[in-house]
């Protein structure tokens, strides 16, 4: 499946990598984890399950958190932060042609399941956005979503 | 890990939709920068591919996990009893009674185990669907 990245996603990607941020967290490791997230998703599409990708059944869009949650077999070491997520939305057209759009990404140790309300509420917006500077798709709802 | 390596967390994003950059939307919105961006990085492209196998044990499909073996699927067929054709469906199909699923995993030379996790309490390993064990009194009749 096609992904693409929101300009505010790729923007605060790039800023992880960028040498702006502090050591003590190798930046470039929480960059390949998230593009080794996003890589699954080309080549699995919406059937990428559990534990990698959880949909969020408060949102009204089908959003679906892609998560790399620690201690993992490559860092069986780690016992706190990232428990990265990464909120992707999905985009059809006429054709029925389906793009995946990477649209907030997080670290949600601190907050939780709280983390999720306000950065699913800047997903949806984010994917409306990207659907009118794209003519001719739709966000995908979610099936059972109001 | 001390107090100011524990603050160090991956910065919040927080971005309104009209805080898009000048100009980013013209930007290669693809995943090619990303994933050239990874590869040209030798630590992050370790990483990348290390979680990237991680990541693909975790989603194999049943075809997957057959090619995996470097089996057929008429060899598969042939253990189940089944055409062909009929293992090809299967291999797509998204819902299946468990015995069928454990026959097929059983047919690639596994073995089917049924984990249940909690957020909050150690992994349960779930009996459904499996044979009730035999009675040991064979182990008797054996010798």
């Amino acid at each position: 499946m096609e992904v693409v990245l929101h300009p505010l996603f790729e923007t605060w990607l790039t800023s992880l990598t960028d040498g702006s941020l502090a050591g003590g967290v190798d930046w470039w490791e929480v960059a390949a984890e998230i593009a080794a997230l996003l890589g699954a998703l080309e080549r699995h599409g919406r059937s990428l399950g559990d534990p990698e990708c959880h949909e969020v059944v408060s949102a009204r869009y089908d959003i679906r958190a892609l998560r790399r949650t620690p201690p993992t077999e490559t860092t069986p070491y780690a016992v706190g932060p990232p428990v990265i997520r990464v909120l992707v939305g999905f985009a059809r057209n006429e054709k029925r042609q389906t793009i995946a759009v990477a649209l907030v990404g997080g670290d949600k140790t601190t907050l939780g399941n709280r983390w999720y309300p306000a950065n699913v509420e800047r997903a949806q917006q984010r994917l409306d956005q990207w659907c009118s500077r794209n003519l001719g798709f739709a966000p995908i709802v979610r099936r059972g979503g109001n | 890990m001390n107090d100011s390596e524990r603050l160090e967390q991956i910065p919040v994003d927080t971005a309104d939709v009209d805080d898009v950059p000048p100009g980013a939307w013209e930007r290669d919105l693809s995943m090619g920068p990303l994933h050239e961006r990874i590869r040209s990085h030798p630590h992050a492209r370790a990483r990348y591919e290390a979680a990237r196998a991680e990541i693909e044990r975790h989603q194999a499909t049943l075809a997957q996990v057959r090619k995996a073996r470097t089996l057929t699927q008429q060899h598969i067929a042939e253990q189940l009893h089944m055409d062909q054709s009929e293992v090809s469906r299967l291999e797509h199909r998204s819902n299946m009674l468990l015995s069928t699923l454990r026959s097929f995993v059983r047919a690639t030379g596994g073995d089917l185990h049924l984990i249940a996790t909690y957020p909050d309490a150690e992994p349960v390993h779930l009996l459904v669907g499996t044979e009730p064990a035999e009675p040991t009194a064979q182990a008797s009749a054996a010798d």
